[in-house]
């Protein structure tokens, strides 16, 4: 099937005030068939955020592009013009993001904001037929009374119905790849629950889902492939079963033992010592190296290559050197 | 809607009342005494009594206040002292000429000033916004009688292409001549007057507008594949003018009686000028006057921010 | 439950905050942020308190520790009667000391400009737990070794670092004043998984060092049942059930809690099943809800629901439900 999007060794960082350019996100590979939903998890810091807003091209004034390519639909989106780009953003390629209080924009109706995705890449559509198609995603996201809640203000709406709000208008041009961005982080559970149904629901009518989240239950939940961030690489990657029933890399299986469920037992959890490295305690080798039960000599000098361990997963550690089909 | 505006007028009228007493005694503070300003000594000393009568001077000031007071509720602001006409007559000559200037000078501020303070906020960082920044730096703390002298000496003694003072030359003109040749007057006082409030207005809409361009809502407007254009007209600018407008709106309402200084540098016939004339003759009725109308124009200009904001902010509920 | 010995009792606490009126002659309404909450505290356990915005959770700690005075109701502590904190100075400062608060983010309670060690042992001089500052001093840098942290972290400002330390720091501060009684709230819930796991096991293994008692205030159901021995589950002020961590899955649970705990996702492939999703949104506290406070958005509800409000009721040895559901045979006849 046809991959949608593919990260190809992309790397990129940020410059400080000096000038001095310190390297976030180094050699990043994953792709995203078309129809599939891939999560991918990490931790504060990690660069999983920096990941999609590359890809839509909205990174923040201090971040530099260190090199590699981001195809989506076989274009490389870092060799786009801003207009070329504005073209897809929104209509073939649309993003959720964490914050549905502050996300949309408080002196704008819903309904012209939702319906500003139509106007901007359909401006052939008569004003009654965008309205008639953002009253369809508003019912489509589960919003009662569309024709009458079309003319109110965010702040008429909690936090649940404006992430709603906010997938009507990401999906409201049925995008080839939509990407949210812990959609659900500022929410309640039981609203979580709801929108992660929708999520689902929705996943079937449209194109590929990109989920970026910390919460591994929720990728389990809504996702097919999966991608580990650690300190800006992609240390392990394949299907949900791959990385869930059989974690290689030691941060991914110390990450899962450290989840307290509804199931664990009362003793100590198993934890990964140590914190969560910023891209100032980037040292060479692998990343991960300092809080690692593994750590060899290697480890602190080089970083692992990625390699194949199955099927369908890869992972990029020196534990797993000489097994499988070599590096992939 | 009803009882917020029944609620603010009641609110205006008192300020307005508390401020007409207190300039009331303020003014009858001042240490010196205006009789003896109008008063000639070769008057007898009949006349001079007949005098002090005629504009209530010899009542106690309780007396003078609560007649004031009286004469004031159906639209008698009294008898200037200085010229021997009706105060109301006084003011409504000057009135025109001094809401000209604010209307030039607020076109300016509007037009140019936030539009500028716009670009500066869109090319933050870069050489064009550094230089408005320190214009807008210089304009803030220039001391505004000093700009007045110094366009003067530029444009009317040096070039001589502007007139000195005045609103028009005599003989007063006809129809778009007298137009003409008013704006031809009005072009160094709206000058200066406009410097202070238009770099007040170009660093309000670019600070506010910079704070804006870091929100949420404006991330999402890109992501929905709007374009530079857009995402600072449609989604940034009404968000950044709520601030401003507050802004501008109290200043206009402050200047209708508070070009004082340009006015009189200028010898512009407005408010401001009245003012100063007053001060000299000791004109109190003249001075009640005037401040009258400046308090009434801080009130009206209050509400009308108060309208626009809530127009622009539908957070903002009138009423509550 | 009157239980002799409860180290906290906790009876029909109720705590209303007003709501600003628009009108001068509107009826003055209320936010029952918490509402005839009764429960008590046995010395040694970890009881947990769940509960979505809006439940109270919160504020029902606040309420305890008289951070906020209460409408009505009762606190003892120790079996004396401490409501609001209107006991004598010595006494007050007595509760101070012995009941801590950890919150969520302890960055926000420490002086940025005062240094770390400083912040620790100025509290302990002045409440009697150390005589001089040589000894106030030793005693810190005992306490943040015994956190995990390294002693030289006494010379060092707040901002210095990260989040799992600085919660880390907060309960050094805490501990330094030889509590019975932590309140946590939220202490967890700001920290990466893989720091999350470690101060949870830092507070089991204080539990035992220090003989310390819990309640655990967090919106996440299953970090809240790992640590807790009981639960307490809280909806729009009120709480619906008080439960055994083991008995979460138990048939009789209320309705609320089993779609919480069907709300949570698993972290795992194995299928899920019975998914029980809540139809709209947690409704406001201001007018709360005629009958159950959950009838809007119940599965199971029935027609009494929305009328009358049930009882909390015993379903199991120590399981207590406010639901009609488990109303006795014969009441539902009557």
């Amino acid at each position: 099937m046809a991959n949608v999007v593919e990260f190809k060794n992309y790397s990129m960082g940020f410059r400080d005030d000096d000038g001095a350019v310190s390297n976030l996100l180094d050699g990043i590979s994953f792709s995203i068939e078309e129809g599939k939903a891939l999560g991918v998890v990490g931790e504060s810091g990690c660069g999983k955020s920096m990941t999609s807003l590359s890809l839509m091209r909205l990174l923040p004034d201090a971040a530099v592009v260190q090199g590699g390519e981001i195809l989506f639909e076989g274009k490389d989106v870092l060799k786009l013009s801003d207009k070329e780009m504005q073209t897809i953003r929104g209509d073939r390629l649309s993003m959720i993001f964490q914050e549905p209080m502050t996300a949309l924009n408080p002196v704008i109706t819903i309904g012209s904001q939702i319906g500003e995705c139509l106007v901007l890449h359909h401006p052939e559509l008569s004003k009654e037929e965008v309205r008639s198609r953002v009253i369809d995603a508003l019912d489509s996201v589960g919003i009662s009374n569309p024709e009458r809640r079309l003319d109110q203000y965010p702040h008429e709406f909690s936090g649940g119905m404006r992430q709603r709000v906010m997938i009507a208008m990401a999906i409201i041009n049925h995008p080839a790849l939509l990407i949210a961005d812990e959609p659900t982080t500022a929410l309640d559970v039981t609203i979580q629950a709801q929108i992660l149904d929708i999520m689902k629901r929705l996943k079937g009518e449209s194109g590929s889902l990109l989920m970026i989240t910390h919460n591994l239950g929720i990728v389990a939940e809504v996702c097919e492939e999966v991608v580990v961030m650690y300190a800006g690489r992609a240390i392990e990657r394949g299907t949900l079963a791959a990385i869930f029933d059989n974690p290689m890399h030691p941060y991914t299986r110390g990450l899962m033992a450290s989840i307290p469920t509804m199931h664990s037992d009362k003793g100590p959890l198993p934890t990964i010592p140590g914190t969560v490295p910023t891209v100032y305690d980037f040292k060479p080798g692998c990343r991960f190296a300092d809080r690692c039960p593994h750590c060899k000599d290697i480890c602190t000098r080089e970083a692992p290559q990625y390699r194949w361990v199955g099927d369908d997963h890869i992972v990029a550690c020196w534990l797993y050197e000489g097994e499988g089909d070599g590096n992939a | 809607m009803t009882r917020y505006v029944l609620r603010r007028l009641g609110r205006g009228l008192l300020t307005i009342f508390v401020s007409v007493t207190l300039v009331f005694f303020i003014v009858r503070a001042m240490p010196s005494d205006p009789v003896s300003l109008m008063i000639s000594p070769q008057m007898s000393k009949a006349a001079q009594e007949q005098l002090m009568h005629t504009y209530g001077l010899d009542q106690p000031l309780l007396t003078q206040y609560v007649l004031y007071m009286k004469e004031l509720l159906i639209g008698n602001m009294g008898i200037s002292f200085a010229k021997r006409i009706p105060v109301t007559e006084l003011i409504a000559s000057r009135l025109p000429y001094t809401l000209v200037l604010l209307a030039v000078v607020m076109l300016i501020v509007c037009a140019i000033g936030i539009p500028l303070g716009v670009y500066a906020a869109t090319h933050k960082g870069k050489l064009a916004d550094r230089i408005i920044s320190v214009l807008v730096t210089v304009g803030i703390s220039i001391f505004i009688p000093f700009m007045a002298f110094l366009l003067l000496y530029i444009f009317a003694f040096r070039l001589k292409v502007l007139p000195t003072g005045g609103a028009y030359t005599p003989p007063m003109k006809e129809g778009m001549a007298f137009v003409a040749d008013v704006a031809r007057h009005i072009v160094l006082p709206a000058l200066a007057l406009a410097i202070t409030n238009f770099a007040n207005a170009v660093l309000y809409t670019r600070n506010s507008m910079i704070d804006v361009m870091h929100e949420d809502y404006i991330r999402t407007a890109r992501a929905k594949g709007a374009d530079e254009k857009r995402v600072v007209h449609k989604h940034a600018l009404n968000n950044a003018l709520i601030p401003t407008v507050t802004v501008i709106g109290m200043q206009i309402g402050i200047m209708v009686g508070g070009a004082t200084v340009t006015e009189t540098v200028f010898s512009w016939p407005g408010i401001g000028r009245l003012i100063y004339d007053s001060v000299n003759a000791l004109d109190y009725p003249t001075l009640q006057g005037t401040f009258l109308v400046m308090a009434v124009a801080v009130v009206i200009m209050s509400f009308i921010v108060d309208l626009v904001v809530a127009r622009l902010d539908p957070r903002i509920k009138l009423g509550d | 439950m009157p239980d002799s010995e409860a180290l906290l009792r906790v009876e029909h606490l109720s705590k209303f905050f007003p709501v600003k009126k628009h009108r001068l002659f509107e009826e003055q309404s209320y936010v029952h942020a918490v509402e005839d909450v009764s429960f008590s505290v046995n010395a040694g356990e970890t009881l947990g308190i769940v509960g979505e915005s809006g439940s109270g959770k919160s504020t029902l700690a606040r309420t305890i520790l008289a951070l906020t005075p209460s409408t009505s109701g009762d606190v003892y502590y120790q079996g004396e009667k401490i409501t609001d904190f209107k006991v004598g100075h010595a006494e007050q400062k007595r509760l101070r000391s012995q009941m801590q608060m950890i919150f969520q983010d302890p960055y926000a309670s420490l002086n940025p400009k005062l240094k770390i060690g400083d912040a620790i042992s100025e509290p302990m001089l002045a409440n009697g737990q150390a005589s001089s500052r040589a000894e106030a001093e030793k005693k810190t840098r005992e306490l943040l070794e015994v956190v995990g942290l390294r002693p030289e972290v006494f010379d060092r400002y707040p901002h210095e670092f990260s989040g799992g330390q600085r919660q880390r720091i907060g309960i050094v501060r805490a501990l330094a004043v030889n509590p019975k009684l932590m309140f946590c709230d939220e202490s967890v819930s700001a920290l990466d998984v893989s720091v999350q796991a470690q101060v949870l096991n830092l507070f089991n293994s204080l539990k035992n060092e220090f003989n310390l008692t819990y309640v655990f205030i967090g919106h996440d159901l299953s970090v809240v049942r790992y640590i807790s021995d009981r639960i307490l589950v809280m909806y729009l002020g009120k709480v619906m059930e008080i439960t055994g961590y083991d008995q979460l899955f138990s048939e009789k649970t209320h309705p609320y809690t089993q779609a919480l705990v069907s709300a949570i996702p698993e972290p795992s492939t194995a299928p899920r099943k019975n998914r029980i999703i809540l139809e709209g949104d947690i409704p406001s506290a201001v007018n709360p809800p005629k009958g159950c406070r959950f009838c809007q958005r119940c599965f199971k509800a029935m027609p009494e629901c929305s009328e009358v409000e049930p009882e909390m009721r015993e379903v199991e040895p120590g399981h207590f439900v406010r639901c009609h559901l488990y109303d006795p045979k014969e009441a539902n006849e009557r």
